[in-house]
């Protein structure tokens, strides 16, 4: 579904990314790891074209997405729930989902605002809330909820787990699994937190200053001993 | 919007109802042009508060309706007169489109409030050569139509049908706009006014939005310019000019910027302050750039947002928003 060949990012002068090659079935799940500054962030952005200045290909469904926007590669089926979660805080919970949903291009198929809700219980009784007035856990929750709501091809997360405390982070694993794999929702996640990233996904790429360092399962990962004392311990 | 505010804004709607079986002929014209003010100003906090546009060059638009309206009129095409309403609209939005396909593409921010303003200065500059415009001395002496609906007709030369017909058009443009902004576009105008690489992160084209909201705008601002030109009689190049594209800039930051109504608020008070500094010669502008200069440093945002506070004080949090 997702295909990544020979990818470069810049910003500015800065080169960030270094020949990024990865593909990613319908219904993956991959994991993206690397410390602090090593590029994850800028990867999921690359892929949806938010910032980076991009060389190489990136293609969605055989798609070439070169020169593609955000909005379009969002319509095309790719969600970007950001590490800042990027709520609107002047509209209601309720009204966050449905702005989601009216930004894809799938008409058929979309989960109902109660059907979201339930798979997302922390945010029964919010709905008519406004985003500003939710907490760190529940902006979080409801970022992850409103991209599940426009049942995207690819979920891309960037460390969801972020401040968080751990039952939310538990709970918030649970679900997104639960959702995804209802909807046939595939997840990139970029994370720091090896439990969630385990939760979530099926296999692993690591990174470091910007290159890869490793590509395979949680078993392959596992077995690499060192791997998290050379490029994930602080 | 509070209680306090929804009555007020009733209160207003009934002043406007029965304004001419309760003040003399001369208040009821003024509250004409206010309505046409209003919708005007409307038109303007479509982008401003809802697409986070500033246009300071938003009269051309008023004066393209103003002027095609005017001409239609006083030159004695046959058209009826709804027709060159909705013809006044459709020159509008296409004007704004291509405005808004140029500029937007091209700049953003003060860049674009100057650009704007720019055009719209080159319009009047284009009127000033024209002879069927009129010149510097616009158009005057424009008659009233008279309207054939089949079943009835409407008299504009009637000081009663005319006001009543004002008044309705301008409701009709008012609920049209409150529809467009509560519905599913205006959400996406307001995302992408607080902040568009959000909107984008989640499937909104923010250009795209702008354009519309833009093309939507200028649509209807000219009819509001059309209701002008039988109402005053007379069109002349001061409504296209950039004191009158700042009016709704005005009585947006007088009613409160933010809130749907706040242009509504803002221009009647405008109109107030206008009529009761009427016979002090040379003071009106005065204490008219006084009362904004007040407002901007006493109540920033605005009577409505000030009412709001007020509310919020007396009963804790309350829910926030676009009012």
């Amino acid at each position: 579904m997702l295909e990544l060949n020979s990818v470069d990012a810049f910003y500015g002068q800065a080169h960030i990314l270094h020949d990024i090659s990865l593909s990613l079935a319908t219904g993956g799940r991959l994991a993206v790891l690397g410390r602090n500054g090593a590029g994850k962030s800028t990867l999921l952005k690359s892929i949806m074209n938010a910032g980076p200045r991009v060389r190489g290909e990136v293609r969605l469904e055989g798609e070439l997405l070169d020169g593609i926007g955000a909005s379009d590669r969002v319509r095309r089926g790719l969600s970007l729930v950001p590490e800042d979660r990027r709520i609107f805080t002047h509209i209601s919970v309720k009204e966050n989902i449905l702005l989601a949903q009216q930004g894809t291009e799938r008409k058929s198929g979309l989960p109902t605002l109660e059907e979201v809700i339930a798979r997302f219980p922390l945010l029964r009784d919010l709905v008519n809330r406004l985003g500003g007035q939710l907490s760190g856990g529940q902006q979080q929750v409801l970022a992850v909820a409103r991209a599940i709501a426009a049942r995207p091809r690819l979920m891309l997360l960037d460390e969801p787990t972020e401040g968080l405390a751990p039952v939310i982070v538990e709970d918030l694993a649970e679900k997104i699994v639960e959702a995804c794999a209802t909807y046939g929702i595939g997840i990139l996640l970029a994370e720091q937190n090896l439990w969630f990233a385990r939760q979530c996904t099926s296999r692993v790429l690591l990174l470091d200053s910007g290159s890869l360092v490793f590509s395979g399962d949680w078993a392959e990962f596992d077995a690499s001993t060192d791997l998290v004392e050379r490029y994930l311990a602080v | 919007m509070n209680r306090i505010a929804s009555i007020a804004l009733l209160l207003l709607f009934a002043a406007f109802l029965f304004a001419p079986y309760l003040v003399n002929p001369g208040l009821v014209f003024i509250a004409g042009f206010a309505m046409i003010e209003i919708v005007f100003a409307l038109s303007w906090n479509l982008l401003f508060s809802y697409a986070g546009l500033v246009s300071f060059g938003h009269a051309a638009f008023f004066g393209i309706g103003a002027y095609v309206a005017a001409a239609t009129l006083r030159y004695g095409y046959d058209i009826h007169f709804i027709l060159v309403l909705l013809i006044c609209a459709v020159l509008g939005a296409v004007g704004a489109f291509l405005v808004a396909l140029i500029v937007l593409r091209r700049a953003s921010g003060i860049q674009f409030s100057v650009l704007t303003l720019a055009l719209s200065q080159l319009v009047v500059v284009l009127i000033g050569y024209s002879d069927y415009f009129g010149h510097d001395e616009g158009i005057s002496a424009i008659p009233r139509p008279v309207m054939n609906f089949g079943l009835f007709t409407v008299d504009l030369n009637r000081p009663l049908a005319n006001y009543y017909f004002v008044l309705f058009v301008c409701l009709v443009a008012v609920g049209l706009m409150w529809l467009l902004v509560k519905g599913h576009l205006g959400r996406a105008m307001q995302a992408v006014r607080i902040d568009s690489e959000r909107a984008e992160f989640i499937g909104i084209d923010a250009w795209r939005i702008r354009v519309f909201a833009f093309t939507i705008s200028g649509a209807f601002a000219a009819v509001a310019g059309a209701l002008l030109a039988p109402w005053g009689q007379i069109v002349t190049p001061e409504y296209v000019n950039w004191l009158h594209s700042a009016q709704p800039i005005f009585a947006t930051l007088l009613g409160g910027a933010g809130f749907f109504w706040g242009p509504v608020v803002g221009i009647v008070g405008l109109s107030a302050l206008n009529y009761f500094t009427r016979t002090f010669t040379g003071l009106s502008e005065v204490l008219v750039g006084a009362s904004l200069i007040a407002v901007v440093l006493v109540a920033p945002q605005g009577i409505l947002g000030t009412l709001r506070q007020l509310a919020k004080r007396r009963k804790g949090p309350v829910k926030g928003g676009h009012a």
